[in-house]
């Protein structure tokens, strides 16, 4: 390996490394998860049930509100204390014919509230909702959901016993893939649940932070839901997150039990997971400039401020750049030193199958009954064309064999064409796969292409899809571009298991 | 609060309590492996280099 200490080498050998920031911050967190069986508030849990209200904003769910409702109030926990509020945002179908059935068989349980003038989304809805029920002094406790989101019969009770004690702000739960019959998109969010939820959260109890409540599963006191304002924050698209940040900031906790489990429809096309997953990214970036003052500013009331958050938060939010300046710094070691931009793909790739080993076998292994079911989206979680790097790389001697062979000086003008474009596409795939899964959302809009476009998700990766709209979010928000609530459509395929 | 309430909670405390105790067990199990897996490619890295070099010339 040539080290010359240029400083172009320096460089373009920290870009190179960029790439391996998201794999180590991913590391870490599942690192910590074994921990979380002795660092958790289970050991401060005591039978706790307030007066829950439930707020299920709903706007044209009538495929799914009936089926909610109904496992609402199937729930085990007291009938007394569980009141049931759909927000119904104006809706045109059949959710108010639904609703009134719904409130006449669970009279002085569900309520429906009416909104006439609807369609601004879900925060002002939910707002609605809780500006009513806060004039009476009922409610201990604010479960806040999703129309089409099926609680566990055990999951409520499971988020309140936390409530007990008082530096508890809020609780949210493990939201996990529910549709039934599921596809290819539904089993690559399945696993991405995994980590995202009951992995990487649990390392954030851990921690002693929290990045996100789940929009579909957050339990609030009446006390940190009036800290923080007594409504929920609508000059954002990331409603959760703001509200997950304020509590903190209010000094109280905000928690994930990763035993109270909800079950959700996810999307099930790439147009589906684009609009909500542009709408979460755009709301981050609005949620990271909002709190500007707390990154990296520690604070004795809360630990939103800690270095180990402000660089988990900013690993994501930057990953699509990390991966383009990798790309770009091992091309550009290409044509500078082939040799030493061949080592140093080498080793990014080398971690790249430690972190990709660990994470996968252990979120199989965190819940065994997604994993299960979506296992060979997880193994293909990086992308077709990705794993066949990871298994050449995980093979001592593999990569040299195939690429470098006779041609053991290192001279790249020796080689063959075809080796040299190929050593070169693998060294920029970190950053064109988010190139192939843009395209990927875009042909499944070409009637001509669109049996394509789930191919392409294969040959990319899913995590470079997420990567693509993180790119694109900033775009968008750079450009100012309308907050547009872009609602995931539901069909009611969601279904608990037996 | 009634007897089934208390209960409720004894369940799901019993249960909780072992499923994040699993996840230390799970954690070592993956670790094992991970650490295997890397003990084997360094130990044998020139033997298995060789072994590939003669498969593919």
């Amino acid at each position: 390996m040539s080290f010359d200490l240029s400083f172009v080498y320096y460089v373009l050998t920290a870009f190179v490394l960029m790439g391996v920031l998201p794999l180590l911050a991913s590391f870490f967190q599942f690192s910590l998860i074994g921990i979380h069986a002795n660092k958790n508030h289970l050991k401060r849990c005591e039978p706790f049930y307030p007066k829950v209200a439930i707020i299920v904003p709903a706007w044209n769910e009538a495929g799914v509100i009936g089926n909610t409702v109904d496992k609402l109030m199937g729930m085990e926990y007291p009938r007394s204390q569980l009141r049931v509020y759909v927000v119904d945002d104006a809706s045109t179908d059949d959710t108010p014919v639904i609703m009134q059935e719904k409130e006449k068989e669970y009279a002085g349980n569900v309520f429906h509230l009416r909104r006439e003038n609807g369609g601004q989304g879900k925060a002002h809805t939910l707002n609605h909702g809780i500006e009513i029920i806060l004039r009476e002094d009922w409610a201990e406790a604010f479960l806040i959901i999703d129309a089409d989101v099926l609680f566990e019969v055990s999951a409520l009770r499971r988020m309140t016993r936390h409530l007990v004690d008082k530096s508890i702000g809020s609780v949210t739960a493990y939201i996990k893939e529910g549709s039934d019959p599921g596809n290819l998109i539904n089993r690559f969010i399945a696993f991405e649940y995994i980590t995202a939820q009951a992995a990487s959260r649990r390392a954030q109890n851990v921690l002693g932070f929290m990045a996100c409540l789940a929009g579909g599963a957050q339990l609030h006191t009446r006390e940190n839901l009036l800290a923080i304002g007594g409504q929920i924050d609508t000059s954002s698209l990331a409603e959760d997150t703001f509200t997950t940040f304020k509590t903190q900031l209010n000094s109280r906790q905000a928690i994930f039990d990763g035993n109270a489990v909800v079950w959700a429809e996810e999307p099930d096309n790439i147009d589906g997971v684009w609009k909500q997953r542009l709408r979460w990214a755009r709301g981050n970036l609005q949620v990271t400039k909002a709190f500007k003052n707390i990154w990296l500013k520690t604070a004795p009331q809360h630990r939103l401020g800690s270095k180990t958050f402000s660089v988990l938060w900013f690993t994501i939010m930057f990953m699509p750049f990390f991966m383009i300046l990798s790309s770009i710094g091992l091309v550009s070691l290409y044509f500078i030193d082939f040799a030493y931009s061949w080592q140093l793909f080498k080793l990014l790739w080398v971690i790249n199958v430690v972190v990709y080993l660990y994470v996968t076998l252990f979120s199989f292994l965190i819940d065994t009954k997604a994993g299960k079911q979506a296992w060979f989206e997880g193994l293909l979680f990086p992308g077709l064309i990705s794993f066949v790097i990871i298994i050449f790389s995980a093979v001592p001697g593999l990569l040299d064999a195939v690429f470098i062979g006779a041609e053991s000086n290192y001279l790249i003008e020796n080689f063959p064409l075809v080796k040299q474009v190929i050593i070169l596409f693998m060294y920029a795939w970190l950053s064109t796969n988010m190139i192939v899964a843009y395209s990927a959302y875009r042909f499944e809009k070409l009637p001509v292409l669109r049996h394509s476009s789930k191919c392409l998700v294969f040959l990319s990766g899913f995590g470079a899809l997420l990567c693509a709209i993180t790119f694109v979010s900033y775009l968008k928000e750079w450009q100012g571009a309308e907050m547009k609530w872009d609602k995931t459509e539901k069909s009611g395929k969601v279904a608990m298991p037996k | 609060m009634d007897e089934q309430h208390e209960n409720w909670f004894e369940e799901d405390m019993a249960t909780d309590v072992v499923a994040e105790s699993k996840l230390i067990v799970k954690q070592i199990i993956v670790s094992v492996i991970i650490l295997c897996f890397i003990t084997v490619r360094q130990l044998f890295n020139e033997q298995i280099t060789l072994w590939i070099q003669n498969f593919i010339y």
